[in-house]
């Protein structure tokens, strides 16, 4: 586990589960530098060692899907996705892990903000400055908790590779699935700016965000450096999901951010009333989509209408150019933990 | 009185708890984290584990007993339906608690809990009875 929680997606090659060419096309090349497993509980291990290779509940899931539209044929093309290709989208992290992770450090940070004087509208919201010892020992363990993400979602991809080969009887080689990219969410990163003409270092916190950085971005693959870093914009599962592209007024505006998701537009208690009496998975094949979920009420929490229509949050992000629209994808099944 | 009610939160979901005593409180809590989770008439105690938790207050005391059961379902696999509290004071519990692993030909799951968070926690006393409010993150 120290392995995985230190050098992450180099773990996972070690182990057979996937190519140096996924590794290329991974934020960071899937390992967030100085993790110190050391900043990590034993409550937190043996929660992660478990799942480690799971998807989880939620909103989490697995999709297959194809591209139904393409708005950016260059850089779709950059990409190797075009009009009708499947493809396949991951939303997973950390697990419990990274949950024991936040829990454990709540407790330390709950400290921490009284004995810094910091004044807290909400206690979840505990905090304590980045260079503190405290500060400095919950980036090591978040590093550990990310590389732990990157490791969970390849070795998914990879058993998603192993399944369309024994599936369609070819080689993953032969049926070109190739990652596109696979970014973090729900992070915060050492990262420089420019702010007012200086360049400055920041903790950039992307709560509820991701990273979208802009071409010719030294930290976005040589392959992305003409049209900018992959962004990816899961949407509910009954209508579309969204690949965009950094641009460098999004840099400038959000400091390279852009929404992780659609966002619930009603609770899980309203989704559930509104689901009442309803044959959802039904519901969504007859739209010609196939819906595998582990429990009847995560597929009433996580309904098509519990979420905004993605089409007009990315429409938002591309018409004040924070990110640009390259391809639409459509989901033919969903896998929900 | 009701021992717990469910409360709307976009995202999450929020547990409204009652007690006579803190006792009764920590005990209703536990009940509606098992029945968040699954059907806990589902649930037989064929196992006692002892908790004993400490903490700085008692909101954030429950937040660990809660805290707790997660941790024992994510790793264990374990379920409970009776939450035997022998003290419990402002910083600390001690109890025992009875349940078994999770059997996926017994047991429905409802949904299953990340984390109980400090967000908008709440633990009051109004007249005799205690009440405690705690936003769980599924």
């Amino acid at each position: 586990m120290n392995r995985v929680l230190v050098h992450g997606v180099l773990w996972t090659l070690e182990n057979g589960y996937g190519t140096a060419e996924d590794q290329k096309h991974i934020e960071a090349h899937g390992c967030i530098p100085n993790a110190d497993p050391d900043k990590i509980s034993d409550r937190a291990l043996e929660r992660g060692s478990a799942q480690l290779g799971t998807l989880g509940s939620g909103n989490h899931f697995l999709e297959v899907g194809y591209v139904e539209e393409v708005y950016d044929p260059e850089a779709a093309a950059v990409m190797g996705l075009e009009k009708d290709q499947a493809t396949v989208l991951i939303h997973t992290g950390s697990r419990g892990l990274g949950h024991q992770v936040c829990d454990d450090f709540l407790s330390i940070m709950l400290k921490a903000a009284k004995q810094y004087g910091i004044d807290l509208p909400d206690r979840q919201l505990c905090c304590a400055p980045v260079n503190s010892r405290e500060g400095k020992d919950y980036l090591g363990a978040m590093a550990g908790a990310a590389n732990f993400a990157f490791v969970n979602r390849q070795m998914i991809m990879h058993w998603t590779r192993e399944s369309f080969e024994r599936v369609f009887e070819q080689r993953a080689e032969d049926l070109k699935l190739e990652l596109v990219y696979d970014v973090c969410h729900n992070m915060a990163k050492i990262e420089t700016h420019r702010i007012q003409g200086k360049d400055r270092t920041l903790c950039v916190h992307r709560k509820g965000a991701t990273r979208a950085f802009p071409p010719g971005h030294p930290d976005i693959p040589e392959r992305y450096h003409s049209i900018g870093q992959p962004v990816l914009v899961p949407g509910d599962m009954g209508r579309y999901s969204f690949v965009l592209v950094g641009t460098a007024a999004g840099y400038g505006e959000t400091y390279g951010s852009a929404c992780h998701g659609a966002g619930r537009m009603l609770s899980r208690h309203q989704a559930k009333k509104t689901a009442k009496g309803r044959a959802i998975a039904r519901e969504l094949e007859d739209k010609g989509i196939i819906v595998k979920c582990a429990s009847t009420r995560t597929l009433a929490e996580e309904i098509p209408e519990a979420y905004k229509d993605v089409d007009n949050v990315v429409n938002v992000l591309h018409e004040a150019g924070l990110s640009r629209k390259v391809a639409k994808l459509a989901p033919i099944v969903v896998i929900k933990g | 009185m009701e021992n717990f009610r469910f409360i709307d939160h976009t995202g999450d979901l929020g547990v409204e708890v009652f007690g006579e005593n803190l006792s009764a409180l920590f005990q209703h809590a536990g009940e509606a984290f098992t029945e968040i989770i699954t059907d806990a008439e589902t649930i037989v105690t064929r196992e006692s584990i002892p908790v004993s938790l400490k903490a700085e207050q008692i909101e954030d005391l429950l937040v660990r007993w809660l805290n707790e059961f997660v941790f024992l379902f994510d790793t264990k696999g374990l379920l409970f339906r009776v939450f035997n509290i022998a003290s419990i004071d402002d910083r600390h519990i001690e109890a025992t608690v009875q349940g078994e692993p999770y059997d996926e030909r017994r047991h429905p799951i409802k949904t299953t809990v990340k984390s109980a968070t400090y967000h908008q926690l709440e633990v009051v006393r109004e007249g005799e009875i205690w009440k405690a409010r705690i936003i769980l993150d599924l």
